[in-house]
């Protein structure tokens, strides 16, 4: 994130701790420990997209090496686990070698080779573990994946690699339930029941004040797997045998549910909520929830969250995802254009009211701290 | 040594000096997470680095944004549905209505310092645009696509000159590009020798551009924004791969046009490296800048290995598998190397 608002140095805010009261009498010396721990997670957002474009390419090479030359057997469960597993304990050794202090140049080559081989061997063990369950790959693919994931998920600190396992896991398990492969009548729970449970799980963890920074790529993945599922659902790209038992009140009810619960929370905790905005936001939330898509609503639970707890990718998802899911779901609807230009002007009418009620009740100001 | 921050924000002096170290949000996470600050630490610190959240305020903005876009999209079905029953008097009027509306609109709020009327003056400009296909549509004037950007781009000159708006200027460059392309691929006769011109012209094209920004930055206040720069730099790079890359991969057939193209290009990267690095420092164009180059030479390389090896596709990812670690390698460090000293100057 960068700095936002006005320059505040360490200085300032130890200061400005210490005057309320806020700080340990060890707390000047643990903010300056702090400061002494440097590693891939130090490197800015734009470092560790080359750094993993690199990794990918490099992996995608030797995929393709191992591949061309036969020299595992791609139809072999056992060539594929043991050298994938190989490949992963390289890559934990690669990265327990870069906490050592060492040259820059040293530590950025072993970083990459770290997280190309986590990759490959990432790769590799899944497949072989897909190949163990005969025709029910898809599901062996979840389980190695998972297996994989919670394995290194503690042991391995790249946040990129923390982030894509369990976003990889959990897309595999979607795709699993919305296969036509699998059951009929039961998906349609499992898949909305798969949904709200990450729903919850996402919003407590962004939601938890106290949540370590090792949790927070699986929030991530959490939400980016939540993205994939309600495009699935808003866009129609299920099956005709899924889609037909599958009713998406529930999930937008979830949904609906979830932003009430962050508006109460969020609002609720910044002190500048009466009982009466907050009932009026409840309203508006649940009428959006009515006449509206899924993908709207996740939307702005994303943009509401992301502005609450200040986490700017978070805001800046939502802020993309809204036209793309308002889109969709106007496209989708199954009215004739001067319908929908009728739904779509209403629903523009009722935005605008909301916020001149806003202004009538002066509640558009900026509150000056 | 100097230990390096997430976030490239912040970085600790020789004398470890807090009062130059700057804190921002993800600093105080940090902080948080290592239990060197308690929750409630936390949140003064983030109200301190950002004063109070306006949730009034940010929703208010929110409702009115979403609410406008939706009665335009709606307007826009309208005009979907009933098009083949409106009148030609009324598509042109209603466009112009809209046009004149925006600008009149843009005109009470003011531009200096008003978002909203610079964004009414951008939305006018867009519907000149729609006015120009809607009129050549309804008096099937014959006018090929690129006539209608060119005029289109013409027209809104003057908009664009006064608005102050960085976004406007971005859309009247991107109808300027979609001329020259379009213009090149419908009306010259492109032999061998000069199929890759247009890509000189528009790197030239867009680098005079970027030239102005850069120019007028330290003179004009409203371009201060780094993202117009990044989106120029970017466009630009892009442009500057075709030809490269083309080069690299064409055994026979390397026109003049395209040899051109190619040295332009490889100008183009080194100037834009001494320029961002030395006399306008910033690291997003650095980092583009450098993914590019490595773009470049894995091709050459990938490109040399499948020559040297031509039955052997096995040899070719084998080195290319390394050599790609080692040239990503080069590139993260030499941007770290860059990222450290600047904020060493800047500290």
């Amino acid at each position: 994130m960068a700095n936002e608002g006005k320059l505040l140095t360490v200085e300032d805010l130890v200061r400005g701790l210490e005057q309320e009261g806020l700080l340990a009498p060890a707390g000047r010396q643990a903010i300056e420990a702090c400061f002494s721990d440097a590693g891939e997670n130090d490197l800015p957002l734009y470092l560790r997209a080359l750094v993993g474009v690199g990794a990918f390419v490099a992996c995608a090479c030797f995929v393709g090496f191992l591949s061309v030359t036969h020299l595992i057997n791609f139809d072999g469960s056992g060539d594929l686990i043991v050298l994938g597993l190989f490949c992963v304990i390289a890559a934990i050794a690669a990265d327990f070698l870069c906490r050592h202090p060492g040259s820059v140049i040293a530590q950025s080559f072993i970083v990459q080779v770290s997280f190309c081989f986590m990759m490959l061997g990432k790769f590799l063990f899944v497949m072989g573990v897909a190949w163990l369950f005969k025709y029910q790959e898809g599901w062996g693919i979840t389980i190695g994946a998972l297996l994989i994931t919670v394995a290194t998920y503690p042991i391995y600190r790249v946040s990129l690699d923390r982030c894509l396992s369990p976003l990889f896991t959990l897309a595999s398990v979607f795709f699993n339930l919305i296969s036509p492969l699998h059951g009929h009548g039961l998906n349609p729970v499992l898949i909305n029941l798969f949904i709200i449970v990450q729903v919850v799980l996402a919003g407590f963890l962004f939601m938890n004040g106290r949540m370590r920074r090792m949790i927070v790529p699986i929030a991530y993945a959490l939400a980016f797997s939540i993205c994939i599922a309600i495009v699935f659902v808003d866009f129609g790209l299920m099956s005709s045998a899924q889609a037909s038992h599958f009713d998406t009140h529930i999930i937008n009810a979830a949904l609906v549910i979830a932003l009430i619960t962050l508006i109460a929370r969020l609002a609720g905790s910044a002190k500048e909520s009466s009982k009466e905005p907050l009932l009026a936001a409840s309203l508006l939330v649940v009428l959006i929830g009515l006449v509206s898509a899924a993908g709207v609503i996740l939307s702005i639970c994303f943009m509401v969250l992301g502005y609450g707890i200040r986490e700017r990718p978070l805001l800046l998802l939502g802020t993309l995802l809204l036209p793309v899911f308002l889109v969709g779901f106007y496209y989708n609807l199954d009215l004739n254009l001067m319908a929908k230009s009728g739904a779509l002007t209403g629903a523009g009418v009722l935005l605008l009211g909301a916020r001149s009620y806003m202004g009538w009740r002066k509640l558009d100001r900026a509150v000056q701290s | 040594m100097l230990p390096f921050l997430l976030g490239g924000s912040a970085i600790m002096m020789q004398d470890n000096s807090s009062e130059r170290i700057l804190v921002n949000g993800r600093l105080i996470e940090k902080l948080a997470a290592h239990g060197a600050i308690t929750a409630k630490a936390r949140e003064y610190a983030l109200n301190a680095l950002c004063p109070r959240l306006n949730w009034g305020l940010w929703i208010a903005r929110l409702l009115s944004t979403v609410g406008v876009a939706l009665i335009l999209s709606g307007i826009v079905y309208f005009f979907a549905f009933n098009w083949a029953k409106i009148s030609p008097a009324i598509k042109l009027g209603s466009l112009e209505l809209a046009m004149f509306a925006c600008l009149i609109a843009a005109y009470a709020s003011g531009l200096q310092r008003c978002l909203s009327g610079r964004l009414l003056l951008l939305s006018a400009s867009a519907l000149v645009g729609v006015l120009l296909a809607v009129f050549g549509q309804v008096y099937q004037t014959g006018a090929d696509a690129y006539q209608l950007f060119m005029m289109w781009a013409i027209l809104i000159i003057p908009w664009t000159i006064i608005s102050e708006f960085t976004a406007l200027w971005l859309l009247w460059l991107g109808v300027v590009n979609t001329f020259i392309i379009l213009w090149w691929t419908q009306t010259s006769i492109i032999s061998q020798r000069v199929d890759y011109t247009l890509f000189s012209w528009l790197i030239i094209f867009n680098c005079v551009f970027l030239g102005l920004r850069e120019y007028a930055s330290g003179i004009v206040r409203w371009i201060g924004d780094r993202y117009s720069r990044l989106v120029l730099v970017i466009a630009i790079l892009i442009y500057a791969l075709i030809p490269l890359i083309a080069v690299i991969l064409e055994e026979q057939g390397r026109s003049l046009s395209m040899r051109i193209g190619a040295l332009l290009a490889l100008g183009v990267h080194a100037g834009f490296y001494g320029v961002f690095r030395f006399k306008r420092p910033d690291m997003p164009s650095l980092a583009a800048i450098f993914l590019s180059a490595c773009i470049v030479v894995e091709v050459a390389i990938g490109k040399a290995a499948a020559d040297i090896f031509p039955r052997s596709g096995g040899t070719t990812y084998l080195i290319v598998g390394p050599t790609t670690l080692g040239v990503f390698t080069l590139a993260v460090y030499q941007l770290r190397c860059i990222g450290k000293t600047l904020e060493s100057h800047h500290g």
